[in-house]
C-alpha cells in the first residue's frame, strides 16, 4: 500500500439512527475523516458515539443517510476497508477459539504490526480466557489492521488498559497513520488522550440534532 | 457459627460423578441394544408345548400364548425401537438445525420458522404423528417420517433463540466485516458454538421418539404386526392380560421404561457436563 493511494476520504452524510420508534438517538450527523489524520470524537457516555462508530463500520445500517468513500456510496461487501476496534476485546473474540485461529479469519496479517505490538508466540496457543485484556485487545487491533484496511474506528479502544499498554498501542497506531496513511476516528470520553493523539477533535454534542 | 467452613468431603467431584454416570448409561444402553442381535432365533419360534409359562429361571420373562420366549422378544423389540428412535431423532435434529439457521438469515424467514414452530407445538403431538404416519401408509418408513416431522419444534426453538443471541455478538459482526460469508460464519462460528445444544437436544429427543413409536404402534398405526416392536408386544398382550398373564405386558413395558429413563439420565448428564454454569443456573 503506497501512501495516498486508493480512497482518501471517508464521509458520513446525514446519518440518523434510533433504537426505538420516535426516539431519535441522533439525526443528520455529518462527519469526514481524511487518510493520515486522527479525528478525536469526544462526548459524554450514552449519547450515541459508539452507535455512530457502528454505523460507519457497517455493523448497523443507518435509518437515514449513508457512508461515502471518496464521494461514492459505500456498501460493505467482502472485506470492509473501514474496520472497528471495540472497547471490550473479550466480546470481540469467539470464546471457543484458540488465539491462533483469529488469524485464519483474516487474509492478510501485517507481520511488522505484530512485532511492534509486542506479540509473543505463546499467546497463540492459549484460549481467550487465558489472556489479559491488553493482550486480547492487541489481537483485535492486529486483526482489524490488515493490509487493505484504510480507516480504523477506535471506540474506547484503550479505555480498559493501563497507561503503559495504552501508550504502546497508540504508538503503533500513530506509526501506521504516519507511514501507511491510515485514517482513524478515535472515540473516547477521555479528553487528555484525545488531545495527545488527535489531529483535530470534534465534540459529539455539536454534531447531533435530535 | 462457622457453618460455611464445614466442608463435607465427597469422594468424587461433581465432574467425575457426571462423567461416571454418562459412561455407565452408555454401557447399559449399549448392552441393551446389542443384545438384541445375539438373541437365538429359535427362541422367537412358536413352541406350543411351552406356552403361557410364568417367569421362571429358564424363561426369565415368561412365554406367550404361542410359547415364544418373552425375553428374546423384548430384546429384539428394544433393538428395533432403538433403531427407529435413532433414525427419527437424527432426522429431527437435522431439521431443527436447518430451520434454526434458516431463521437466522432474515426477519421474514425468522417469522415463518417461528410460525411453523408455534403451529406444530399447538397441535397435540400424537395427532400430528398419527396423521403423518397414516398418510405414509404405516410401517417402519412411515413411523420414522412421522417421528422426524413432529419432534423438531422444541429443539428448533432452543437453537433459534441461541443463534439469535450469538448472531448479535461483536465477533460475528467483526467476522462479517472481515469479509466472511454467512456460510463460513455458520460453519466456523455458529455450529461449534451450538454443538452442545445440538448433542443434548439429540439425546433428549430419543426417549420421546421411542415412546411415541411405541404409542402409535400400540394404537395400530405404526409398525406392522410381524415386527417384534415393544408397542406390538404390548398391544397383543392386552388380550391376555385378563386371563392373568401379567408378565406379557409387565416386563416389556418395564424394559422400555428403563431404556427411556437411562436415555434421559444420559441426556441430563451430558448437558451438565458440557455446560456446567448453565446447569447451575437452571437448578436455582
Amino acid at each position: 500500500m503506497k501512501p495516498w493511494s486508493g480512497v482518501i476520504m471517508l464521509e458520513a452524510r446525514g446519518l440518523s439512527y434510533r433504537y426505538q420508534a420516535n426516539q431519535w438517538l441522533f439525526k443528520d450527523v455529518h462527519l469526514t475523516v481524511q487518510r493520515g489524520e486522527i479525528v478525536g470524537l469526544k462526548g459524554p457516555s450514552g449519547t450515541g458515539k459508539t452507535t455512530l462508530g457502528k454505523l460507519i463500520a457497517g455493523y448497523l445500517s443507518p435509518i437515514e443517510g449513508m457512508i461515502l468513500l471518496d464521494g461514492k456510496r459505500h456498501i460493505p461487501d467482502g472485506f470492509n476497508p473501514i474496520q472497528m476496534v471495540l472497547q471490550h476485546p473479550e466480546k470481540a473474540i469467539n470464546p471457543q477459539w484458540r488465539m491462533s485461529r483469529i488469524f485464519t479469519e483474516v487474509h492478510s496479517i501485517n507481520e511488522e504490526l505484530l512485532l511492534s505490538l509486542g506479540f509473543k508466540n505463546e499467546w497463540l496457543e492459549r484460549s481467550p480466557a487465558e489472556l489479559s485484556g491488553g493482550e486480547l485487545q492487541r489481537f483485535c487491533l492486529a486483526r482489524a489492521l490488515g493490509k487493505q484496511t484504510q480507516f480504523l474506528i477506535a471506540d474506547e479502544m484503550t479505555t480498559m488498559l493501563d497507561a503503559v499498554t495504552q501508550a504502546g498501542i497508540w504508538h503503533t497506531v500513530l506509526d501506521l497513520v504516519k507511514n501507511k496513511n491510515l485514517g482513524v476516528l478515535a472515540i473516547s470520553h477521555d479528553p487528555h488522550l484525545l488531545n495527545q493523539i488527535s489531529t483535530r477533535i470534534i465534540d459529539f454534542s455539536s454534531l447531533i440534532r435530535k | 457459627m462457622n457453618r460455611e467452613l464445614v466442608i463435607t468431603r465427597k469422594k468424587w467431584s461433581l465432574r467425575k460423578q457426571t462423567l461416571a454416570l454418562i459412561l455407565l448409561s452408555v454401557i447399559i444402553l449399549f448392552i441393551m441394544v446389542t443384545s438384541g442381535f445375539f438373541v437365538d432365533a429359535k427362541k422367537l419360534d412358536v413352541h406350543l408345548e411351552n406356552r403361557n409359562i410364568a417367569p421362571s429361571l429358564s424363561n426369565l420373562f415368561g412365554t406367550d400364548w404361542l410359547g415364544r420366549d418373552m425375553l428374546a422378544r423384548t430384546l429384539k423389540g428394544l433393538t428395533l425401537s432403538f433403531s427407529v428412535g435413532i433414525l427419527a431423532a437424527f432426522s429431527s435434529t437435522v431439521i431443527a438445525v436447518f430451520l434454526s439457521f434458516l431463521a437466522s438469515l432474515n426477519q421474514l424467514l425468522d417469522r415463518m420458522v417461528t410460525w411453523c414452530i408455534d403451529l406444530f407445538l399447538s397441535l397435540p403431538h400424537i395427532v400430528t404423528l398419527l396423521l403423518i404416519a397414516f398418510a405414509f401408509g404405516g410401517g417402519m418408513k412411515a413411523v420414522v417420517i412421522g417421528l422426524a416431522l413432529t419432534h423438531w419444534p422444541s429443539l428448533t426453538r432452543v437453537l433459534r433463540a441461541e443463534l439469535l443471541q450469538i448472531k448479535n455478538t461483536p465477533y460475528i459482526q467483526i467476522s462479517r466485516s472481515l469479509g466472511k460469508s454467512s456460510w463460513w460464519i455458520a460453519i466456523h462460528h455458529y455450529l461449534p458454538l451450538l454443538a452442545p445444544q445440538i448433542i443434548v437436544g439429540f439425546i433428549l429427543m430419543f426417549p420421546h421418539a421411542i415412546l411415541h413409536e411405541a404409542t402409535i404402534t400400540f394404537l395400530g398405526f405404526g409398525l406392522s404386526p410381524e415386527e417384534p416392536a415393544i408397542g406390538i408386544i404390548l398391544s397383543e398382550s392386552m388380550k391376555y392380560l385378563s386371563t392373568g398373564m401379567w408378565w406379557l405386558a409387565f416386563f416389556p413395558g418395564l424394559s422400555l421404561l428403563v431404556m427411556i429413563s437411562i436415555f434421559d439420565l444420559l441426556g441430563q448428564n451430558v448437558r451438565k457436563f458440557v455446560s456446567p454454569y448453565q446447569f447451575k443456573s437452571w437448578q436455582v
